[in-house]
């Protein structure tokens, strides 16, 4: 189990550790995220460190978010940086996941 | 893995080699973040640098991620040499050279109607973040793909004068 996974409630957090997620970690960053997932169907992802994101690490959040909502669960994003977030709206991200500011802010919207 | 820095007719040309491996893929991001913060041309400390710097370490990793993921599909690993400048009206060219499979992506722009989606969103956020790609191949074999990007100009004057 990953030390990235705490909980709060029905909600787990995992506050993902890498400080970029691309092809190279892609599989890290899956096994680490789906380690919340076994916990709750609720998972809060935390992208506090994260300063870099590809196409292979937004693969990796939409599949997460797919296998949660077929669950019935759900999956959300919060401390976004800049760049991170000029890729989510580049992708639409927006629209299948909701991002917050906070993490106290997405807590309370579970 | 050292960069090299040598003067061209174009201003200073920087080249780093690294392997085809994905693990590669921060050294060169770090390498086109150094090029271009070193660049007396371009105001690193404005928000439009920031954003296009973003772009560029964007749209490199898709294109070299593509490189690795297609170019050496099935091969052992060989050397990557890219090289860079920045030009004096602003224009960052990057040369990625290899030894692997010639490829050619789809010069036709990606739609984005399905987006996102777990994968084959990488071609389309190249096209969004660099100017051109071209793919060409040298006489000597070597496969080349050039990635050129406008950025900003320094307004506020040349940083080392």
């Amino acid at each position: 189990m990953s030390n990235s996974v705490e909980t709060v409630g029905e909600v787990a957090i995992y506050e993902c550790p890498f400080e970029s997620i691309d092809a190279s970690n892609t599989t890290d960053f899956k096994r680490e995220l789906q380690d919340g997932a076994v916990i709750s169907k609720h998972v809060l992802l935390d992208l506090c460190n994260v300063q870099f994101v590809d196409s292979a690490g937004l693969g990796a959040m939409v599949w997460m978010f797919r296998k949660l909502s077929s669950e019935g669960g759900d999956m959300r994003i919060c401390n976004v940086n800049g760049s991170v977030r000029a890729l989510f709206e580049l992708v639409r991200m927006h629209k299948l996941v909701n991002v917050f500011e906070t993490r106290e802010e997405a807590l309370a919207s579970f | 893995m050292n960069p090299e820095t040598t003067q061209t007719a174009d201003g200073v040309a920087s080249r780093l080699s690294v392997s085809s491996s994905l693990s590669s893929l921060g050294v060169i991001r770090t390498f086109i973040r150094n090029v271009c913060k070193s660049s007396p041309l371009l105001d690193v400390d404005s928000e439009i640098f920031t954003k296009e710097l973003a772009e560029l370490e964007l749209g490199t990793t898709e294109a070299v991620s593509n490189i690795m993921r297609h170019g050496f599909e099935g091969l052992p690993e060989g050397p990557l040499n890219l090289e860079c400048n920045v030009k004096a009206d602003g224009q960052f060219v990057l040369n990625l050279a290899h030894k692997g499979r010639y490829f050619q992506a789809n010069a036709s722009e990606p739609s984005a109607i399905s987006f996102p989606q777990e994968g084959g969103m990488g071609l389309y956020l190249i096209s969004r973040c660099v100017d051109s790609v071209n793919y060409v191949i040298r006489p000597d074999g070597t496969n080349e793909i050039q990635l050129k990007k406008n950025m900003t100009l320094n307004r506020k004057g040349n940083r080392n004068e």
